[in-house]
């Protein structure tokens, strides 16, 4: 039982770094046409479509642990109500 | 069996070790400058905020993974506040203090009313707090200010929370200090000890004395090392003092009292804590109205430690503590997390970014290699619950 709401909060943890990953994605552009720093734009470019595809990778396989931890709730509840419907 | 428990215990040490490697790395390219007396103190002073944070973080993420998104603009807005108080108003230091903590207060009761009992997801309304409290905090600072910024915070309060206790010259050997940090390492293979003892005597497993005389020694000797270099840097930070407090309390709330287990049990399964007899709603009240008290004293060490109320100041900090926790708990125990985990991961991200500063790296350097140790936490962990399958 203890492991469905954890898959839960695992997933809300693992959504939360995919949305700091696209947050820094997002600052790299905003920083796109700073003069004053010393990363190449192709290197700018590469990290920036890296974390925003990471990110999303990320987003999706949370929504799966979701997914699958409201699911065993489910089978749980149900048992539990079977269980007491046959006392 | 030998192999097992080596894995096993390099696992639940991994960011420890982590930790020390990184260290290691970049006093090998700081070529010592991270080792230094002043990096040790700028290392606290710079990060006190994202421990102290990073507690109240902590609490809110034991309850289901929530968070607080508001706290970097509360941080502004409160700011903005003090600086009003004591700069314009010309307030005494402890009146001030008060009022801003009495606003946190009011602060964490209505967040924590709205998301405890109106049943408005955390995320939501904190990020209402998120966008309503910088541009708050920068419309009392424009309006107090022509450059936008207040300064400076009176000398007693910036003793209070960006001072030393014992202070000495620079160079010269403080002993105080050095003594605190004798007591605080005895005080540490003491407990350990002690606990081990306790455990023991009600029959549980407890640690053998080899790995409990390993583990207390190496507290001890961190201890040891960090007074000394503070020693020589003119003696101990009130900031420290902030942070070791905060953190002492709220390792003995999450270990040793029932409120403390409750937020793990509301994080485990909140309907079977319901129906278990915990008052949920309770909890989730305490925690949001425990973030916001401890944003009041992040707020003041850090206008004390910039001596300004500035409209920039807090950006990020809610990613900084997440980070912290991200990194110090997921990773160790699969979501759980506790204070000592929090503490470490807001260690490592500290010894990153003051080793970046060091070598002068360029700020989108310094971001993408946050968002890279971010992302190898996280990673680390998957790959961890794969293995247990």
């Amino acid at each position: 039982m203890e492991q469905m709401n954890n898959g839960k909060t695992r997933s809300s943890l693992i959504a939360i770094v995919a949305a700091y990953l696209l947050y820094t994605a997002w600052q790299l552009f905003q920083g796109w046409n700073d003069p004053n720093t010393t990363m190449p734009q192709a290197v700018m470019a590469l990290f920036i479509v890296l974390f925003a595809v990471i990110a999303c990778v990320l987003l999706v396989y949370a929504w799966r642990v979701w997914k699958n931890a409201a699911k065993e709730e489910e089978e749980e509840k149900k048992k539990q109500q079977d269980e007491s419907s046959f006392k | 069996m030998k192999n097992k428990s080596v894995s096993a215990a390099l696992k639940k040490n991994a960011m420890l070790i982590v930790l020390v490697l990184v260290y290691l790395f970049f006093l090998i390219l700081t070529k010592g400058g991270i080792f230094s007396p002043s990096s040790f103190t700028e290392l606290i002073n710079q990060n006190a905020y994202v421990y102290i944070l990073g507690a109240g973080m902590l609490m809110c993420m034991l309850t289901g993974g929530n968070i607080d998104l508001s706290c970097g603009a509360f941080v502004c807005l409160l700011g903005a506040l003090g600086g009003v108080f004591m700069i314009v108003q010309g307030m005494s230091t402890g009146l001030s203090i008060l009022l801003l903590l009495l606003i946190g207060i009011g602060y964490g009761v209505g967040l924590g009313f709205l998301i405890a009992y109106v049943h408005i997801p955390p995320w939501i309304a904190t990020l209402a707090g998120y966008l309503a409290f910088r541009g708050l905090g920068t419309s009392i600072l424009s309006a107090n200010s022509v450059t936008g910024s207040l300064a400076p915070f009176p000398t007693d309060f910036q003793s209070i929370f960006y001072g030393r206790i014992f202070p000495t010259e620079k160079g010269v050997f403080n002993w105080p200090c050095f003594l605190l940090g004798l007591l605080a390492a005895a005080a540490v293979v003491g407990l350990t000890f002690r606990n081990r003892q306790v455990r023991l005597k009600k029959g549980y497993e407890a640690d053998s004395v080899a790995s409990a005389a390993g583990k207390s020694g190496l507290g001890a000797a961190a201890i040891l090392l960090v007074t000394a270099r503070l020693a020589m840097d003119g003696g101990i930070p009130t900031t420290l003092l902030w942070v070791a407090g905060i953190i002492l309390i709220y390792s003995f709330i999450t270990s040793k009292t029932t409120i403390g287990r409750h937020f793990y049990i509301v994080g485990g399964n909140m309907e079977a804590a319901r129906l278990s007899g915990v008052n949920t709603r309770r909890v989730m009240f305490v925690a949001y109205l425990n973030m916001a008290v401890l944003t009041a004293i992040a707020t003041m060490t850090v206008v004390a430690r910039s001596q300004s109320a500035y409209a920039d100041v807090g950006k990020n900090f809610e990613m900084d503590a997440i980070s912290a926790c991200v990194v110090g708990g997921v990773s160790a125990s699969g979501g759980a997390g506790t204070v000592l985990g929090m503490v470490i991961g807001a260690t490592l991200i500290g010894v990153i970014n003051l080793g970046m500063s060091l070598i002068s790296l360029d700020a989108n350097y310094q971001r993408v290699i946050k968002g890279l140790v971010l992302l190898a936490a996280v990673v680390f962990d998957i790959l961890s619950k794969k293995r247990g399958k």
